[in-house]
């Protein structure tokens, strides 16, 4: 897959994709450093400019699909962006793939059950507070995640949000959580007992398997994990999997992200770009992988008590990186799509997921078939979404809140003066 | 018997009492190879129901006695696996 990398977000794409052509959208664009300033004159037709930023070459607008689509031609735009509300300034992963419009739909997991197969989780945060169905010690160090990763990919999966008043909400909120402790405090483990948690956990009868782990392994058709994954699939159990942090470089995917029947999941970075260390395809016996991306970069979720993993924000929640965050994510859209659709089979959702991916116009061994996208996985079921979506129930934050490194400048009162900055930490990783 | 790559063959027979942790996939019921496999001195640490596996510790020549056995359908060597965020230093 060679096609040029589109200057439209994909977040913008997917909702251009649920609008009709005569809607507006606002947008953000960002122009090449010798833009003039425009006159009204040079406004492409169907576009109207609400804001031109004058520190750097932006402007805000409202503009139809054909708009957009004109915009992406001229040669002096490099970016176009979807304006979003503020409050999404801290965590947008999951408006970034939909999420809110499912939410506003009615759906949020209920009756899903996701098993995370990982360092154990926290049951006294609050975010995890009632989504903690069952609970299994495969390594003798106690249920507790004294490390903070499993508790991080369960909340990213899904937490509540409620000691953040719903900011940092997971992607099904209203799934339930099985965990299976396989993994020490230092987040080290043996396969044998990866294989035994997901054992347990298909004999526990969950829906989903979220494995954020991974080994060199041996070659991908002679693994007993790879083996165990794809009984697990056989059975009914949707498995994702974590790509690996082992890129740029090819071939890069261990075990069991290579496994073929598994979701294996790479991970973006907040431009939209590939993440640097997500790993490649293809695999030892030559197939694609992985098979889709999400993001993955500097992503806040539940912080399990006493650990200090990743760059804490705060008591409750900490910001971590990795294919390990983009695979709940998955588990998370997984857990979504089944409350709607119970009876697909774990191949069938994981075409769909796939098909209805955003591409991203990268290789395919880097980013699968695209960003998977929850408005087009939806919409590919028929099934209609809420135009507007929901986000987190204490309303949007007027003033937005520093950002992660400490930027004062984020605390400054205004959504533009908060989306400029963002944009210019986008330019500037 | 199941195949057996030469190294770990070899590294076996050097050192006969060094201990290893091994994951066998059997043919028949799980339970009895289980009892099996204990009789023969091996510590079974899990049952792997999903694929008729076993997890076993036990010291090089017991090992090199599993691999005869002809329900054994395949051995490999329990390898360590790791959680996928990116480190601090990375």
């Amino acid at each position: 897959m060679n096609s040029p990398r589109r200057k439209i977000t994909s977040q913008l794409l997917s909702s251009m994709s649920t609008v009709r052509g005569d809607q507006e959208l606002p947008i953000i664009i960002q122009y090449v450093p010798k833009r003039r300033l425009m006159r009204q004159a040079q406004l492409t037709a169907g576009m109207r400019q609400s804001y031109q930023y004058r520190v750097a070459p932006f402007a805000h607008a409202h503009a139809t699909l054909e708009a957009i689509s004109a915009l992406e031609q001229d040669d002096e735009v490099v970016r176009i962006y979807q304006d979003s509300p503020v409050h999404a300034l801290m965590d947008q992963a999951p408006a970034h793939v939909g999420v809110p419009h499912i939410w506003a739909t009615g759906y949020d997991g209920a009756g899903v059950s996701i098993a995370i197969v990982d360092t154990g989780v926290d049951p006294q945060h609050p975010d995890l507070e009632g989504r903690i169905v069952d609970m299994l010690d495969f390594t003798s160090d106690g249920e507790f995640d004294n490390n903070g990763h499993g508790t991080h990919c369960a909340g990213i999966a899904v937490g509540t949000g409620r000691a953040s008043d719903g900011r940092y909400r997971g992607v099904a909120p209203g799934a339930t959580v099985v965990s299976a402790r396989v993994l020490d405090a230092y987040g080290n483990g043996m396969m044998s007992d990866v294989m035994a948690g997901i054992d347990w956990a298909v004999s526990a009868g969950v829906q989903i398997i979220s494995l954020s782990l991974g080994g060199a392994g041996p070659l991908a058709g002679e693994d007993p994990l790879v083996e165990l994954c794809h009984a697990a699939v056989d059975l009914g159990v949707m498995v994702c999997v974590a790509a690996g942090n082992t890129g740029p470089g090819r071939m890069t995917i261990g075990s069991p992200g290579s496994a073929e029947k598994v979701l294996t999941v790479g991970a973006i970075d907040r431009a939209d770009n590939i993440a640097p260390f997500s790993s490649r395809g293809p695999t030892v016996d030559g197939r694609i992988k992985p098979d889709v991306v999400l993001p993955g970069s500097e992503i806040v979720a539940a912080r399990a008590t006493g650990t200090a993993l990743g760059t804490p924000q705060g008591q409750w929640y900490t910001a971590i990186s990795g294919t390990s965050m983009a695979c709940p994510m998955a588990a998370g859209l997984c857990a979504l799509t089944l409350q709607a659709q119970p009876s697909l089979r774990p191949s069938e959702l994981k075409e769909l997921i796939m098909q209805s991916a955003l591409d991203l116009g990268t290789d395919a061994n880097a980013q699968g078939k695209g960003l998977a996208d929850g408005r087009r996985l939806f919409a590919a079921l028929g099934i209609p979404l809420s135009v507007e979506p929901s986000y987190p129930p204490s309303g949007p934050v007027n003033v937005p809140e520093p950002m992660p490194d400490g930027s004062p400048e984020a605390a400054h009162k205004g959504c533009m003066i908060g989306w400029l900055n963002l944009l210019r930490r986008r330019q500037n990783p | 018997m199941a195949q057996i790559p030469a190294e770990l063959l070899s590294s076996w027979r050097d050192h006969p009492n060094r201990a290893t942790r091994i994951i066998v996939k059997v043919q028949g019921d799980l339970l009895e190879r289980q009892q099996e496999l204990l009789s023969l001195g091996a510590v079974v640490v899990h049952a792997i129901r999903l694929t008729n596996s076993l997890t076993l510790v036990c010291d090089g020549e017991t090992a090199l006695m599993i691999v005869q056995l002809p329900w054994i359908v395949r051995l490999s060597l329990d390898t360590s696996v790791s959680a996928l965020e990116r480190q601090a230093h990375e």
